[in-house]
């Protein structure tokens, strides 16, 4: 066999239909539907009168994410202002989020665009603390003494624009 | 094995004279016989006192005994008169597995003696006198039951007992205490019959001691080969935590010094040393390689040696020859400048590693934290799914408007996505690698920092040389070169810390050697012992305990259900019925029988069998529940058989006119008393 029989050959082997199938994508836990509506019940109820904007749901699970930002929600109320620190992001995927929420019937959003929990949301918020599970957000939420006005988050935002 | 009293004696100093009771006890069956409340129970109860087990019934040693012995007797039956008990005393005399009679006495109430103290006196009570020799032991504190001072001690050696060492909670052994075993020997009134070992006292930490107990008295070889198992277990796992420890702790005594350990895996190796597997010591050498302990010392001593001989030829004495000498000094300080720049290069690039590696460590040690937080919030979301939560649930189903799907992920597009327990797993596996490339990479920026200091060292050597050679090119020859002497010193510095090191390396070596080949033999043991199994001795024990306990439960008249359907437990050698607890659905009274039948079983398998049951069994108001006459008359038949070596005692209030036919035809002693059991005596 010469050389370029071999390589007819090679080429002959190689002239089969490739197949490529998708793999399922890993998703970072932030993404996944069930563990932010989970957030953002325990947001919402974290929020004073448990009634928070759509801005307040932002700057809440904004802040959730590290324990300097939760100081800063939290140094708020004695009105010393973080002129060092970054400016909240909106994150889309919470906007989803937050219309699954609606959609499922965990949240009911008021014409005011004011997120609150509905009797169906108390209870799967009740199920999720039952569960122990979310430990170390619940633990960072309550680092945060009281409930969260709106007006604070307004005041917090306001940083922003000065 | 074997107990047996012979004799029980009560003493009791009263303002109105001495008062006591004499009871001889035979061996068979025995039976004491007294109206309520006339003393049966301190006669039962003085036994137990006697023998310092009275740990079963209480925690107060005192109130074992009741408190005619121990405060007020009743000095005149009439009147029922009492008087303060000054000073009283037990006294029992009872036989061993020697055959050997002793005499135990022990104090109730005494101003000198305290009743922690056990007195013994070897020989029967007939020939005890004033002069006789008497041991003094002591009983119910910490060890008294294993030092050799403790009553128990000398007890267990007394009947032929070798108390075994039980694996206890968190790791600790205890022995198996004699007042564990004797609930299984000795019923007594108040506590004994609520079911089998119902006074077990379990202070000592050990596990499963009720089945400790009945696996001791039958001589299991079940419960040896567990105890050899747990024993040898334990051993292993302090072997392994040795090994640990002894290499953290050389590998340690290594930093700093240029050098490091190799070879010595991690965890305690199934063989050690092999072949590809042996404790080194290497130094760095400066450049890329590390040169092994041995070979450094060697070269050490080769240059120190040839710089000693060559000190003599350092002398010269006409002008060429100083010239010359001259001209070599300096060709070694441009040839030690040289060395020194290169050794600065390698300095500085290894420098510039060094915190190159350390970042990247840092930099997996972020991602390493990242991954960990991301596995958290996902087991978080596969938690939620699993419970079938509220959330869960409602996001499985379909969009209850437009009927679509509802999304997986909170991503844009329609991106097919892994599952919450996909991505665990797959995170867990990053994790595994990530943990694996932070292992590398730290262990990498050790050896190299431990290079960094030989190299630095290096460097300081080099300075110290260059200094010396100008000093000998300024100064007069004739005498040893500067350079030399100060080579001379570096080298015998380093000799001795490299010598330090071997001998170090040597001693670790042995340990490890000593630590593996003891590994290799426990080892070897664990896997010699037999599987947790009964033996077949063990089972024909348990079998026969079981046949022994049907037929005295039929002999018994017991009603609850047919006796076919209970078998004694492989498990926990209890007897069971449809693998439930015997005595949990019973009525009283076939409980009673229960546990007529289960000790009185136990004893005539210590019958058939080689087992450590002393053949002796004390019943305490066996008749309980008002059991039919004809069941305790049956029971009496049974206690009254075996082998003439087991002493059965019981005490009973039964009336002596039904008590005398239940007893009649059968070999038995029966002592009577009549009215209070202390009564006056003479002393």
């Amino acid at each position: 066999m010469t050389a370029s029989d071999l390589g007819a050959d090679v080429l002959g082997w190689l002239d089969a239909p490739l197949n490529f199938v998708a793999r399922p994508d890993p998703v970072a836990p932030n993404d996944r539907p069930e563990r932010r509506i989970a957030l953002c019940l325990m947001v919402v109820d974290k929020s004073w009168g448990g009634r928070a904007t759509w801005k307040a749901v932002h700057v809440l699970s904004w802040a959730l994410k590290s324990h300097s930002r939760l100081e800063m929600v939290a140094r708020l109320r004695d009105g010393t202002g973080p002129a060092d620190r970054p400016v909240v992001r909106f994150d889309p995927a919470l906007d989803r989020a937050l219309d699954l929420a609606v959609g499922l019937g965990f949240l009911a959003r008021s014409d005011a665009g004011v997120f609150s929990l509905t009797p169906v949301g108390q209870d799967a918020l009740s199920e999720v603390r039952a569960a122990g599970l979310f430990v170390d957000e619940e633990e960072a939420l309550t680092s945060v003494k009281g409930k969260i006005s709106n007006s604070s988050v307004e005041r917090l935002l306001e940083w922003r624009t000065k | 094995m074997n107990l047996n009293v012979r004799h029980l004696r009560l003493r009791a100093h009263t303002g109105q004279g001495v008062y006591g009771a004499d009871i001889p006890f035979k061996p068979g069956l025995m039976v004491v016989r007294a109206e309520n409340s006339r003393g049966k129970s301190t006669a039962v109860q003085s036994i137990l006192f006697a023998l310092g087990l009275e740990r079963m019934i209480t925690t107060r040693p005192t109130s074992a005994v009741t408190s005619a012995m121990r405060d007020r007797l009743i000095y005149d039956a009439d009147s029922k008169a009492e008087t303060e008990v000054l000073s009283s005393r037990v006294i029992v005399e009872i036989e061993g597995a020697s055959g050997n009679a002793a005499c135990v006495t022990r104090w109730v109430a005494d101003d000198t003696l305290s009743p922690n103290l056990v007195r013994v006196h070897e020989g029967p009570l007939s020939e005890l006198t004033s002069d006789t020799p008497f041991v003094d032991y002591y009983v119910g504190r910490s060890g008294g039951a294993s030092s050799e001072r403790g009553f128990h001690v000398w007890l267990a050696e007394f009947i032929g007992w070798d108390m075994p060492e039980l694996p206890a909670r968190e790791g600790r052994t205890s022995q198996l205490y004699m007042e564990q075993v004797f609930p299984l020997l000795f019923v007594e009134q108040r506590r004994g019959w609520g079911g089998i070992q119902a006074q077990m006292p379990v202070f000592s930490g050990v596990t499963e001691v009720r089945k400790r107990a009945v696996e001791f008295l039958l001589s299991l070889d079940v419960g040896r080969q567990d105890l050899t198992r747990q024993r040898l277990r334990a051993e292993e796992a302090e072997l392994v935590a040795s090994w640990q420890v002894a290499t953290q702790a050389f590998a340690r005594s290594l930093d700093g010094t240029g050098m490091r350990l190799d070879g010595v895996p991690s965890r305690l190796p199934s063989a050690w040393p092999t072949e590809d597997r042996q404790a080194t010591v290497s130094e760095a050498s400066g450049g890329e390689e590390w040169v092994p302990l041995d070979a450094a010392l060697a070269a050490c001593v080769a240059e120190l040696a040839a710089l000693e001989n060559a000190n003599v030829e350092q002398v010269a004495d006409d002008s060429a020859a100083e010239n010359e000498r001259a001209a070599q000094i300096s060709g070694r300080i441009i040839e030690a400048l040289d060395e020194s720049r290169r050794i600065r290069a390698i300095d500085l690039a290894l420098r510039e590693d060094i915190l190159r590696d350390e970042a990247e460590v840092r930099t997996v040690e972020h991602r390493l934290a990242a991954l960990r937080e991301d596995l958290r919030q996902h087991q978080d979301v596969v938690t939620l799914q699993k419970l079938g939560s509220t959330i869960s649930e409602q996001m499985s189903s379909d969009c209850p408007v437009c009927h679509q799907h509802l999304p997986s992920t909170l991503l844009p597009g329609d991106v097919p996505t892994m599952t919450p327990s996909d991505s665990v797993d797959y995170i867990k596996k990053q994790i595994l690698l990530f943990e694996s490339m932070l292992g590398d990479s730290s262990s990498a920026v050790e050896a190299k920092r431990e290079r960094w200091i030989s190299v630095r060292s290096r460097s300081d050597d080099l300075a110290l040389t260059v200094q010396a050679l100008r000093d000998d090119l300024l100064g007069r020859s004739g005498g040893p070169s500067a350079a030399t002497v100060a080579r001379v010193v570096q080298l015998r510095d380093r000799e001795k810390r490299l010598r330090a090191t071997a001998e170090r390396l040597a001693e670790f070596q042995i340990r490890l050697e000593t630590l593996a080949a003891r590994a290799v033999e426990v080892r070897a043991a664990l896997r010699a012992v037999p599987s947790d199994d009964l033996s077949d001795e063990d089972r024909k024990k348990l079998r026969a305990l079981q046949r022994s306990f049907v037929d005295q439960l039929k002999a018994y008249d017991f009603g609850s259900f047919s006796n076919e359907m209970i078998v004694v437990s492989e498990d926990d050698y209890l007897p069971r019925r449809d693998n439930f607890d015997l005595q949990a659905d019973i009525s009283a009274s076939d409980s009673v029988r229960v546990i007529w039948a289960y000790l009185l079983g136990l004893l005539e398998v210590g019958e058939q069998f080689s087992t450590n049951h002393p053949g002796f069994l004390v019943f305490d108001e066996p008749k309980q529940q008002s059991a039919k006459d004809f069941s305790f008359a049956a029971l009496l038949r049974r206690a009254a058989g075996g082998t003439a070596g087991r002493q059965v005692v019981f005490a009973t209030s039964e009336p002596l006119e039904t008590l005398r036919p239940m007893l009649e035809g059968l070999s038995h002693t029966l002592h009577v008393v009549d009215g209070y059991l202390l009564q006056r005596v003479s002393e």
